[in-house]
């Protein structure tokens, strides 16, 4: 556990709040200073247990992305990733990767292949990671989107989104994690991946990324809905 | 991350203004004064949800000390 510099000045307030508490009871007596001390030392106390850093550590955030670069390689490999659309199949979310947007007649259960045909131009079909049980209780895309990638993954520091009946418009602020480019252009980035798929799952809809832009230390990303199945 | 620093400044905030605010109305019991801090501490931990590293004890202290607070008033109450 090391100490940086927030929590270092956490600790010195505190210390401080204690010390001049200690001098205004003894020396002055005055009730009012003395709680603003105890004050201090309760807000010194607060920063002094604030980890400063992601939960996540570098070595499982390289692990991650190494995850995706192999993805990124099949989808090279096989030349299919231009496009991508979302699909619910009972409590989960399959991406169908291809060069253009016709599918295959949708069925109610996935396909058991990794890889389909469909107009004679293969379709690669991942699982995406996330699935109902995950958002358990969460009836709006929004507020599942916020709660899977700030409080469950916690790999940004805050989302901003917004629904509307076609499109959910999600601003990820600093987001932690990087995605490969051949990843980032067939089935977008990891929070791109996470918006679409509970996007799906919650509207009940095939969805697609639209855009999938990073602006600064945001990213920007706009998820449409493609109808009903 | 970010709302854990905030979470931080807006409890500085509040202990601030509540200290002010019965300081201005000449309040002069310490109870009182830790009583607010403690629901203000409860709810900023509820409103912000700051990630802390292992155990809050801060928060366990902080409702053994308001605990120990409403105890002496109730036996006030009684005893008197």
């Amino acid at each position: 556990m090391t100490l940086d510099t927030y929590r270092s000045i956490g600790l010195i307030i505190a210390i401080s709040g204690l010390i001049l508490s200690a001098l205004t009871y003894i020396l002055l007596g005055i009730i009012p200073l003395l709680a603003l001390w105890i004050g201090l030392i309760i807000i010194g106390i607060s920063m002094y247990l604030t980890p400063s850093k992601a939960p996540l550590a570098k070595e499982t955030v390289i692990l991650l992305e190494n995850m995706f670069s192999n993805i990124a390689r099949v989808i090279e490999t096989f030349s299919i990733g231009t496009s991508s659309i979302y699909v619910k199949h009972g409590d989960e979310v399959y991406a169908y990767i291809s060069r253009h947007e016709n599918l295959p007649r949708i069925t109610d259960n996935p396909p058991k292949a990794m890889i389909i045909t469909g107009d004679g131009e293969p379709i690669l079909v991942l699982k995406s990671p996330i699935s109902k049980p995950v958002i358990e209780g969460y009836e709006e895309a929004c507020s599942a989107i916020d709660y899977v990638t700030t409080e469950l993954l916690n790999i940004a520091d805050s989302i901003k989104c917004v629904e509307e009946d076609e499109v959910v418009i999600v601003e990820v602020k600093n987001p932690y994690l990087s995605t490969p480019s051949s990843i980032e252009k067939a089935l977008g980035s990891i929070y791109a991946i996470i918006s679409a798929s509970i996007t799906t799952l919650i509207r009940g809809t095939k969805s697609v990324v639209e855009k999938d832009v990073k602006v600064g230390n945001r990213r920007r990303i706009i998820v449409r809905k493609l109808g009903e199945r | 991350m970010l709302r854990d620093f905030l979470s931080n400044t807006v409890l500085a905030c509040l202990i601030t203004i509540s200290t002010w605010a019965l300081w201005s109305v000449g309040e002069m019991r310490i109870d009182a004064y830790i009583a607010l801090y403690v629901l203000e501490y409860t709810v900023v931990k509820a409103l912000f949800r700051p990630r802390r590293i292992g155990l809050d004890w801060l928060m366990i202290v902080l409702l053994i000390v308001f605990s120990i607070i409403v105890s002496i008033r109730i036996m006030e109450v009684l005893y008197k």
